[in-house]
């Protein structure tokens, strides 16, 4: 992966595709609606969830593992 | 990025983001309980429902009815507007003034327009949502305070800018979305990073349109400077401007713009010598019934005696941008799920805002001498 591609590829992915959703849903109603809370909702903050809860169970087990366990990762 | 460059970035989002901090966290925190303002309402049984059925023969709404109602409950103010509830199609408001010209309603009530029936008073000025309201929209100061708040919006994207462009050297030799343990302060400049790319458009477009919110009296006030001056002048008289207090020929006048403007429904009627109409004429502004066409509106001139359609015009393109703002900002376009979604977002951006000020703290302590 290039470094552009590794520091912006997710940025520009989740705005693009979160501002598109939250101008769907305005447009139209029913399955529009469904696409706003997936692209803007579901999208942006499953993210941060998913890093968080990752970054927490990192440090657990790199708490609770042995230090060479610590060494290698 | 050169070293100056970078600099010079980071003073940008230092500064900007500094002044604008506080009234950020007061919209944030404000914001919170006003995405669910509707919901709060009806749960503090505040809101108006009216019955399902009712032993009316179905013809149009009882429009004259509700307006001699509302005279009598309050004599001597004047009526400003008529609107219909969006949601609630046999839901009608009325409010009144000291004036017909007045600038804010000394009450609101609520219609079944079937049966012309008072529903009750919206309470106005009074109970904790509508101290939030005013914190959010002016902070109790009126006019001044909302462009102010404005101006700290202006601000707000200007650090949204300088944040996203230092993202790029910050995050150069990391992965998306790491968070490093080794120190509280890389902990919140990862959490910060990481929520402030994430909810980058969120924020943007929420900022944006708060911005232009904050408009909303100038760009009236614009619209009736030249469109409606321009709709009102080939009727002006020249000598007697007194509002024309036509009764009954509210419920005339809007069926003759709602006869006029195919497929469509009030928004809110103007009624003569307010702001938004002419001396002698009621200005109806309506809806259509498409989910977008229902945020957008067509302003009617109708003649107050005659009830007679006079004009009808496109709303200039920033008049539209506000109409099209205030739901992007109020995320209540999307039923509940948007909603929650709005709320979400908006505790991230509390995180953001705290974990900010917790970085700028950091940094001076370690920069200053011990």
């Amino acid at each position: 992966m290039t470094p552009f591609r590794q520091v912006w590829g997710m940025p520009i992915l989740v705005t693009v595709v979160s501002s598109i959703a939250l101008v769907t849903g305005l447009v139209a109603d029913g399955l529009a609606d469904v696409v706003a809370w997936v692209g803007a909702g579901v999208l942006p903050i499953g993210l941060a969830a998913w890093h968080f809860g990752r970054a927490l169970s990192q440090r657990r087990g790199r708490s609770s593992a042995p230090s060479t366990e610590q060494d290698r990762a | 990025m050169t070293p100056t460059a970078l600099k010079k970035w980071h003073w940008i989002h230092k500064w900007t983001s500094l002044v604008c901090t506080i009234f950020a966290l007061l919209l944030c925190l404000t914001g919170l309980p006003l995405i669910f303002t509707h919901e709060i309402d009806e749960a503090l049984g505040r809101g108006f429902t009216p019955p399902a059925h009712v032993d009316e023969p179905p013809g149009p709404p009882r429009i004259d009815d509700i307006v001699a109602d509302a005279r009598q409950r309050r004599p001597g103010e004047s009526v400003l507007f008529l609107s219909q509830s969006d949601d609630e199609k046999d839901l009608y408001y009325i409010s009144l003034g000291e004036k017909p010209d007045a600038l804010e309603a000394k009450a609101v009530y609520a219609y079944d327009g079937r049966t012309a029936q008072w529903l009750g008073a919206f309470p106005l000025n009074e109970g904790f949502m509508s101290v939030v309201l005013r914190l959010h929209v002016d902070m109790f100061a009126g006019l001044p305070g909302s462009l102010f708040l404005g101006g700290m919006g202006v601000l707000l994207v200007l650090s949204i800018v300088s944040g996203v462009v230092l993202y790029g050297p910050y995050m150069r030799k990391l992965l998306f979305g790491v968070i490093r343990w080794k120190s509280l302060r890389l902990f919140w400049l990862d959490i910060h990073n990481l929520i402030g790319i994430l909810t980058l458009g969120w924020f943007t477009l929420v900022s944006v349109t708060g911005i232009v919110n904050t408009l909303s009296t100038p760009i009236f006030g614009q619209w009736q400077a030249t469109h409606l001056a321009e709709m009102l002048a080939p009727y002006e008289s020249g000598k007697d401007d007194r509002p024309v207090v036509q009764e009954p020929g509210a419920q005339r006048a809007l069926e003759s713009a709602l006869a006029r403007v195919p497929s469509s429904e009030l928004g809110f009627m103007a009624f003569p010598g307010n702001r938004l109409s002419g001396p002698r004429q009621y200005v109806a502004f309506l809806r259509g019934n498409t989910p977008l066409r229902q945020k957008l509106m067509t302003p009617v001139l109708v003649d107050a005696k005659e009830g007679r359609v006079l004009d009808q015009r496109a709303l200039p393109v920033y008049v539209t941008a506000l109409l099209v703002s205030q739901p992007l900002h109020f995320g209540d376009y999307g039923s509940l799920p948007l909603k929650i979604i709005w709320a979400v977002l908006d505790l991230l951006s509390i995180v953001l805002l705290g974990s900010g000020v917790y970085l700028w703290l950091v940094k001076r302590k370690a920069a200053s001498p011990a």
